[in-house]
């Protein structure tokens, strides 16, 4: 009875949506490319060109580059050509396997010698000896990369305090090029949700970042900053927003996320990567209008 | 030449012509009626551009996985996920209210994959194996999918 009944309304929903759905937008630029009539066998290799995603474009926001920017030398970042893979290295240096493919990230910067609440507010990222991995990771469906490939293992970063949100990092490899790119996971360990921060390049000799503006009917708006390929002497990073709030975190493996409740002023923001003494080791900043008006870009 | 060779189609724009109908629906199924027309139209074009259409054995399965793939990519922000599942659920219930939110909100919360199983097999009416091929996973994972989406409906209706 049940069976009939979840059939009848599967049924009914696929229904549903086919017949909401409208008509394939016209094609522009269609190449009109003759297709070959020989059967071809590099069918797999071929579809992987399909599409790349490019990390910081994923979150529809502009940019500014800070003109002042003070990125340290190459011994505290990860190289334009093959950082990822250094960073990698560094990363999971004595990293703890916690479960099959996936590791519990030990590297952290310096201790600042400051106080870091002198800043700001504190965000902290407990790591996994504080707030153990309480997901599951199941590579299929968690990491369904179509276009790229995965590269285990899974990097378990920490547990955002006071929140059921734990930062997973991991690699994938695009096979035309074998480039790779990481992707950072938000995984919501109440909700099951798992939000891909998007394959972010490295845009620089520095860090990379994203920015994403939340609006939710329950918590308010909220803006969310990550980062991850801070430099190795990063003690804390320091993110400004333009009503004059600042929020301070101590990254773990390079990886920080910040979060808070926007206001109409709150952008645009700033970001300081900032030594044991306090120094800046990198800085940006970005500004985007349509957000700082609470407009979703949905 | 065959009736066959010359009904199928020979080019980019025939093929977009021949399965843009299904792909949107597709597409719908994954990310929503509103943004499935962009979907599908962004993925044909990066796969025409590719220029992998044109050796493809099976361009049909290629464009699925493309549209499967920019579905996918799609998902990454959380604020264009949130708000396109609301769209998503009220264009289902508007479209048939005899499907119950609950079930609607079940589904809807499913990942693309389990909800591109299930799209295929209850509105194409494709066989797991017919689905494993065109999506280009195993039969096996394909069941565990559908048994996914149906358990997850059983505690919603029992």
């Amino acid at each position: 009875m049940i069976d009939s009944k979840i059939d009848e309304q599967l049924k009914r929903f696929s229904a549903a949506v086919a017949h909401a759905s409208s008509d394939p937008l016209p094609l522009y630029g269609a190449s009109g490319r003759q297709r070959s009539k020989k059967p071809v066998l590099a069918f797999a290799s071929a579809f992987v060109v399909v599409m790349i995603t490019v990390g910081i474009g994923a979150f529809a926001i502009s940019w500014i580059r800070s003109s002042d920017s003070t990125q340290d030398s190459a011994a505290s970042t990860y190289g334009i050509n093959g950082g990822i893979g250094a960073y990698w290295e560094w990363l999971t240096t004595d990293a703890v396997p916690l479960e099959e493919g996936l590791v519990g990230v030990t590297q952290s910067g310096p201790e600042p010698k400051f106080d870091p609440s002198e800043l700001g507010e504190v965000q902290r990222i407990l790591s996994h000896t504080e707030s153990p991995y309480v997901g599951e990771i199941n590579f299929e469906d968690d990491f369904p990369l179509v276009e790229s490939e995965f590269v285990p293992p899974v990097a378990f970063i920490g547990t955002l305090e006071g929140t059921s949100r734990q930062l997973v990092l991991y690699r994938a490899v695009h096979p035309p090029t074998g480039d790779l790119s990481l992707c950072l996971d938000e995984q919501n360990t109440d909700s099951g949700g798992i939000s891909c921060f998007g394959h972010m390049d490295l845009i620089n000799d520095g860090f990379s970042w994203g920015v994403e503006h939340d609006v939710d009917p329950t918590s308010g708006s909220i803006i969310r900053v990550i980062m991850e390929m801070l430099p190795r002497q990063t003690a804390v990073v320091v993110v400004t927003s333009a009503d004059g709030r600042a929020f301070v975190q101590r990254p773990i493996g390079g990886v920080a996320a910040i979060e808070f409740v926007a206001s109409d002023a709150s952008l645009p923001i700033s970001i300081e990567a900032l030594d044991e003494n306090g120094d800046v080791l990198a800085r940006d900043g970005f500004y985007d209008d349509s957000l700082s008006k609470g407009v979703s870009d949905d | 030449m065959t009736v066959s060779d010359r009904m199928s189609p020979v080019n980019d724009g025939e093929l977009y012509e021949l399965h843009g109908r299904a792909l949107v629906a597709f597409a719908a199924s994954l990310v929503g009626p509103s943004d499935a027309p962009d979907v599908v139209h962004d993925a044909a074009m990066a796969l025409f551009e590719s220029g992998t259409l044109a050796e493809a054995v099976n361009p049909r399965a290629l464009m699925y996985r493309a549209v499967l793939a920019k579905a996918k990519s799609m998902q990454r922000s959380i604020i264009r996920r949130r708000n396109r599942e609301r769209l998503f659920a009220e264009s289902v219930v508007y479209n048939d209210p005899e499907v119950l939110p609950e079930v609607v909100a079940a589904v809807v919360g499913l990942s693309q994959q389990q909800r591109a199983c299930i799209f295929l097999t209850y509105w194409e009416d494709m066989t797991p194996a017919a689905i494993g091929e065109l999506l280009g996973i195993a039969e096996g994972t394909v069941k565990h999918h559908l048994a996914v989406g149906r358990d997850k409906l059983r505690r919603v209706l029992e």
